[in-house]
């Protein structure tokens, strides 16, 4: 769990411009593999009308994967570290380190 | 790709997408109601419910809903989750006529027969012992739980035995007719499918969708804390979490990359720091989950 925490608290300072843009082609591709599934897709208009009261153009949401700068990357990844941590664990949990230590070495 | 959408006068929208060169459709119902729109005492009346839309209608036995879907090739299925729950078929072009109407048949004219649901109680007692089994399921539930305790959206979406076994059909009812609301439903085709013929099918099978308008979910208030299960397992499941992105929120796709880059695959640094260079664990990635006024974001 150190690791994992440590892993986080650092990629929201040290993310790489290759790691993001890694990310941002699978993301692209998941979008895409969807348009060329009719049940991905179903489902797709339906929780975009659900959520949106629109279906997104695929141009817009592609548009929006580009658009976003390392900062906006980091930054959302701080903000969200920065919340409450919630924990759960199910197992031998004697050794699983608390809520409040979680939140101790995230700051 | 051509999207199409139509608004009936019940509210109910209908959008489709006709796809070139495909043979089948996919199409389906969404209902903007799911387990979080439960009161209390209803919890795990919405999968409760998915179960029995497919348990038999005034017109159609519960087996000859499967018998037709199959005969034609197809197959029909339903899936429940916090904020919706969908009912979906696959079929040949031909047969979008034949979906729609056993579609619009489980969904307006279900009978929910006292036999079949005390059997299908029976069956959902018997799904959650499977959840209480397999820890990496559980585990996300007692993370929901902890992240939004006492609150609807916490909630698991089975159920508990107690409250499943005391549900009736006059409980079936009362939440169907509050939440199954044409305005807040979609039905969604597409594949080759053509759309004027759809909103005719759709409009003929869904006539009886109740036209008011749903009451939105009680609002999610992330509050954070832990839940820990000692089980005698070989392994321990832990999920570390954080409050994520709502859908409307700006910073969702941004942090959504951020999750994908942090442990989305196997070059993603949490898959490599812990797995591959110290073989801590076998299973590690991140997660972010929107919802419609809030969201969850973890490992």
């Amino acid at each position: 769990m150190p690791v994992a925490l440590d892993c986080l608290r650092e990629a929201a300072d040290t993310l790489s411009e290759a790691e993001m843009d890694r990310a941002k082609a699978q993301m692209k591709v998941a979008q895409l593999t969807a348009l060329e599934s009719s049940s991905a897709r179903a489902e797709q208009i339906a929780r975009q009308h659900l959520y949106y009261g629109r279906v997104l153009p695929r141009e817009e949401i592609i548009g929006k994967i580009e658009a976003l700068s390392l900062d906006d990357v980091r930054l959302a990844g701080r903000r969200a570290l920065s919340t409450a941590p919630t924990l759960a664990a199910i197992g031998d949990v004697s050794k699983v380190m608390t809520q409040a230590r979680i939140a101790e070495r995230l700051a | 790709m051509t999207i199409e959408i139509t608004t009936l006068p019940s509210g109910l929208r209908i959008i489709t997408d006709s796809m070139r060169d495909l043979e089948t459709a996919s199409l389906g119902v969404w209902i903007g109601a799911g387990s979080r729109h439960e009161s209390q005492s209803e919890h795990g009346l919405s999968h409760l419910l998915e179960h029995m839309a497919f348990k038999g209608t005034a017109r159609r036995s519960a087996r000859a809903i499967a018998e037709e879907i199959e005969a034609a090739g197809g197959d029909l299925n339903a899936a429940t989750s916090s904020e919706t729950t969908a009912y979906y078929a696959r079929v040949l072009a031909t047969d979008t006529g034949l979906a729609l109407d056993i579609l619009g048949d489980i969904l307006t004219q279900s009978t929910f027969d006292a036999q079949e649901l005390e059997r299908e109680k029976g069956v959902i007692v018997q799904e959650i012992g499977a959840a209480e089994d397999t820890p990496d399921d559980l585990v996300f539930d007692l993370f929901t739980d902890a992240a939004f305790p006492d609150q609807p959206i916490g909630r698991t979406i089975l159920g508990t035995p107690e409250r499943v076994s005391r549900f009736d059909r006059a409980s079936i009812e009362t939440y169907l007719a509050r939440h199954y609301a044409a305005p807040s439903s979609i039905i969604a085709a597409a594949g080759a499918v053509e759309h004027q013929r759809i909103v005719d099918e759709a409009s003929k099978h869904f006539a009886s969708l109740g036209a008011t308008v749903a009451l939105p979910p009680e609002a999610a208030r992330y509050m954070g804390g832990e839940k820990r299960l000692r089980r005698k397992l070989e392994q321990t499941h832990v999920v570390v979490g954080f409050q994520g992105c709502s859908f409307h929120n700006l910073e969702e796709y941004a942090l959504t990359v951020f999750t994908n880059a942090v442990g989305g695959g196997m070059s993603s640094r949490l898959f490599q720091q812990v797995r591959e260079e110290r073989g801590l664990a076998y299973s590690i990635y991140s997660f972010h989950w929107p919802y419609a006024d809030t969201g969850l974001f973890g490992f």
